[in-house]
This record gives C-alpha cells, sequence and structure tokens, in this order.
C-alpha cells in the first residue's frame, strides 16, 4: 500500500537522521577545544 | 541406555515462543545498555580527582577497576542463571540498584578497601546483571532466528554508544559538579534500569516455553562445556578481551611515549568510540547474511592486519587515526556474532547463563591485557613484545572459530534400556 508506506519510510529516514545527527553531535563534543584539553590532561593522567 | 530420538537446540515454532513484541525489547535493551556501559566506560576519568582528594596512591584506584572487571566476568554466568531461571527484568532491576548504591558508596568511600569494595567488587556485579548477557537472553527468546543476529546487533551499537556518548558527559559532570556529585548523578542515570526493566518482563515461563526440549542447568552447562565449538567461541572471546583492553588502556601511553600530543589520544578515543558503533550494528547485520564463524574469523584476522600496519607506518596523528577508526569498526563487533552463534547452537533456554560463561571467557582475557601490558612494558621497556602477541592471538583466534559448528546441537532423548 504507497499509503501507509510513505509515512512508514519517512519515519525510517527521520530515524536514521536522527541516529546520524545525535552520533555527529557527540563526535563534536569530543573535539571542542576545551573538552578536548580537558578530556586529553584526564587521559594522559592516568599514565 | 540407549539414544531413542533427538531434537535440535534451535529453529523450531517453540523457538520463537517470545512473550513481548520485538520493538519494545529493543528499545528497552538498548536504552538500559546505553547507560550500564556507559557509565562504567568513563571511570578513568575519576582517577586524578579521587586519588588527590584521598591522597591514595594510582595503585588504589586500578586495583578497585581491576576488581570490577573480574567480578563482572565472575558474576556473569551467576547473573544469566537468575535471569534464565526467575526472569530477566528481577536481575535487570537489582543489577541497577546495585549499580546505583555502587556509585553512591563509591562516592563516600574514605578508604582503599571501602573503594574496592564498592567501584570494584559492587559494581563489578551489578555490571553483570544489568548489562549484554542478561539482555541478550530476553533479546534471543523475543527474536525470530532470522532476525537474532540483527537484534543483537543492534542492542550492541546501543552499548557502544552509550561509551561513546558517556566519556564527554562524564568529564563536563566532572568538571561542572565535581567528582563525587557527578557519581551521585551518575547514581540517578543508573536508577533508570529499574523502570525500562519492566519492559522486558517475560511471561513466567517465557524461558522454559522458548527453548525447547527439557533440560536442567547442569545438563545445559556439561552438555556446552563438552561440545567443542562452544570452546572454540570462549577461546576467541578471550582474544578479543585482551586485544580491546589492552588497547584501550596502554594505547594512550604508548602515543605518549612516542610524543604525540594529548589531543591526539582523545581524538582517537573518539573515532575508535563512533566507528565501534557502526562496527557492532553492521557485525549483526552481516551476522544475518553471513556465516558468523566466518564473520568471526575476518574480524579477528583484520585486527591483526591493522595492528600489523600500524606497527609497519610512520607514526603520526594521521596513522594513529586511520587505526582508531578501523580498530572502532571491529572493537564490539565480535559480540552479537558470537551470542547469536551461542543461541543458534544451543537455543535460548540458557543463553543468558552460557552467554555468562562466554563473556567470562572475555574478561580473563582483559585482565591478561591490562597486566601483561603493564608487566612486559616494565620488563621490556617498550610494547612491543605485547603488540605481537596480540597480532599472534588474533590469528589464532581467527583460526579457532573457522571450525565452528554453527548448526543447533543434536539432543539425544535417554530412555531406559531394554
Amino acid at each position: 500500500m504507497p499509503a501507509s508506506r510513505t509515512p512508514r519510510t519517512l519515519l525510517r529516514w527521520l530515524g536514521w537522521l536522527g541516529v546520524v545527527l545525535a552520533l555527529a553531535g557527540v563526535f563534536l563534543s569530543y573535539l571542542s577545544p576545551e573538552l578536548a584539553v580537558d578530556l586529553g590532561n584526564r587521559v594522559w593522567s592516568c599514565f | 541406555m540407549s539414544v531413542t530420538s533427538s531434537s535440535p537446540a534451535s529453529g523450531t515454532a517453540s523457538d520463537t515462543a517470545g512473550s513481548l513484541s520485538l520493538r519494545q525489547v529493543l528499545l528497552c535493551s538498548a536504552l538500559i545498555v546505553t547507560v550500564s556501559m556507559g557509565i562504567r566506560h568513563g571511570f578513568g576519568l575519576w582517577l586524578q580527582p579521587v586519588t588527590m582528594e584521598r591522597g591514595w596512591t594510582r595503585e588504589t584506584f586500578a586495583f578497585a577497576m581491576a576488581l570490577q572487571n573480574l567480578a563482572w566476568g565472575l558474576a556473569g554466568p551467576l547473573a544469566g542463571m537468575l535471569a534464565d531461571r526467575w526472569g530477566a527484568a528481577r536481575v535487570l532491576q537489582a543489577g541497577g540498584a546495585a549499580y546505583a548504591a555502587g556509585l553512591v558508596w563509591m562516592a563516600t568511600a574514605t578508604s582503599g578497601s571501602s573503594f574496592a569494595a564498592s567501584a570494584g567488587l559492587l559494581i563489578g556485579i551489578a555490571q553483570a546483571g544489568c548489562t549484554y548477557a542478561v539482555v541478550y537472553g530476553v533479546i534471543g527468546r523475543n527474536s525470530p532466528p532470522e532476525r537474532r543476529s540483527w537484534a543483537m546487533g543492534v542492542a550492541a551499537a546501543a552499548g557502544s554508544f552509550g561509551q561513546f556518548l558517556m566519556v564527554p558527559v562524564e568529564n563536563w559532570l566532572i568538571a561542572q559538579l565535581g567528582w563525587q556529585q557527578a557519581l551521585f548523578v551518575l547514581a540517578g542515570f543508573a536508577l533508570t534500569i529499574l523502570p525500562l526493566a519492566l519492559g522486558l518482563r517475560e511471561r513466567p515461563g517465557s524461558s522454559a516455553a522458548a527453548g525447547g526440549p527439557a533440560q536442567s542447568i547442569g545438563a545445559a552447562l556439561r552438555e556446552a562445556f563438552g561440545y567443542r565449538s562452544f570452546q572454540l567461541l570462549m577461546a576467541g572471546y578471550f582474544v578479543c578481551g585482551f586485544q580491546v583492553v589492552f588497547i584501550g588502556v596502554h594505547m594512550p601511553s604508548y602515543l605518549k611515549d612516542h610524543g604525540l600530543a594529548p589531543e591526539v589520544a582523545t581524538a582517537a578515543l573518539a573515532l575508535i568510540g563512533l566507528f565501534n558503533v557502526f562496527g557492532t550494528y553492521a557485525a549483526g547485520t552481516l551476522g544475518q547474511r553471513y556465516a558468523k564463524r566466518h564473520l568471526l574469523a575476518a574480524i579477528y584476522l583484520l585486527r591483526s592486519v591493522a595492528i600489523v600496519t600500524f606497527l609497519a607506518l610512520p607514526l603520526t596523528p594521521l596513522s594513529v587515526y586511520v587505526f582508531s577508526a578501523v580498530m572502532g569498526l571491529l572493537w564490539l563487533s565480535t559480540v552479537p556474532p558470537t551470542n547469536a552463534v551461542v543461541a543458534q547452537i544451543f537455543g535460548v533456554r540458557y543463553l543468558s547463563m552460557l552467554g555468562g560463561f562466554v563473556f567470562l571467557s572475555h574478561q580473563i582475557g582483559s585482565f591478561l591485557g591490562v597486566w601483561l601490558g603493564g608487566l612486559l612494558y616494565d620488563r621490556s621497556g617498550s610494547y612491543d613484545v605485547v603488540w605481537w602477541i596480540a597480532i599472534a592471538l588474533g590469528v589464532f583466534a581467527a583460526l579457532v572459530n573457522l571450525p565452528v559448528r554453527e548448526g543447533a546441537i543434536a539432543r539425544a532423548a535417554l530412555a531406559p534400556t531394554t
């Protein structure tokens, strides 16, 4: 049924878009200068 | 005694007799492992503030973390056994409550022994109650065999995402609230497992109904440990633990020794976390289409190839990033196919318990990866020997996974001798 398939496909794409945005957001948070330095120092301090 | 009939362990109609919708199971499982795997992943960030404030040595902190990993592995089979017998939801709720209690105790511990008991023992046991082995039992019982590997991949990807997400979150919490308050907040996160576990509450008897022929726990254990393919899977998973934890713990030190900046280690951590999410999901999906033993052999072999290439090339930030991305793809990608093969061979009745035993092998490998990494570094002055052990073990794991028989085990029904 094309009528019901379209919203389902749209929802699926929106779901994947949400996943990609969440992953990109978290990845970018690692690269923000303050966090990168702070986290790097903490990781380094373990050794 | 004579053999009168046999029945397969899985793949039968009864094998999919779950009482919950797969969507509900995946949603609740994914959220639970996101929390449970995520919280523990950033514990290393507490090393500096805890040891400085309490005046402890790093050994005190490291001992608690080592104890946590061992307790997690050792309690896994027991937690799995209880989940298979009494229902995963109860075990998950007990695990979530113990996790929260352990975090609060960890924040308030003022002696080394108290810290070891809380951050080490209690949290380790709690993790056994609310991570993959317990959750996979529910997923196995409520997903049809043709979607099981994929479903396990979804849950593993969620756990990987939790690890990826929680490191910056925990770093931010420590910076904003202080290390103690940050642990209290994490305890609040752990408590969310309690209501989420309600979504995994199976109908009484679901485990028995989904598992095929009646079998006692002792019989299931004897069968599994006497079956060559189970032994081979355990041997392979041991290698997984050795490689992943050796690299996770010792790579920053390796990079530091070679003069790379702290930011390179941070970016490497981020890349491993990001690609791990894709890798675990892809492994689950591929496990649905291809023989899982081939998939596992390929993962272990590719790890060895990646390490050899990394060591052979000049060490630069770029080579670290590429290596991290590749290792990220292969990081926890062994989890869905390994557990799916266990379900395929033995059925899902005792999946959590058997998964717990396989995971125990993983944790022994993890312990040796960390310990030998430090020991051999101190003895030889470099990580070269341990890198080569990791390479050799990867080849070994690839070879031992190839002869694994994925088909359901034929169970003999015993009858009195005539």
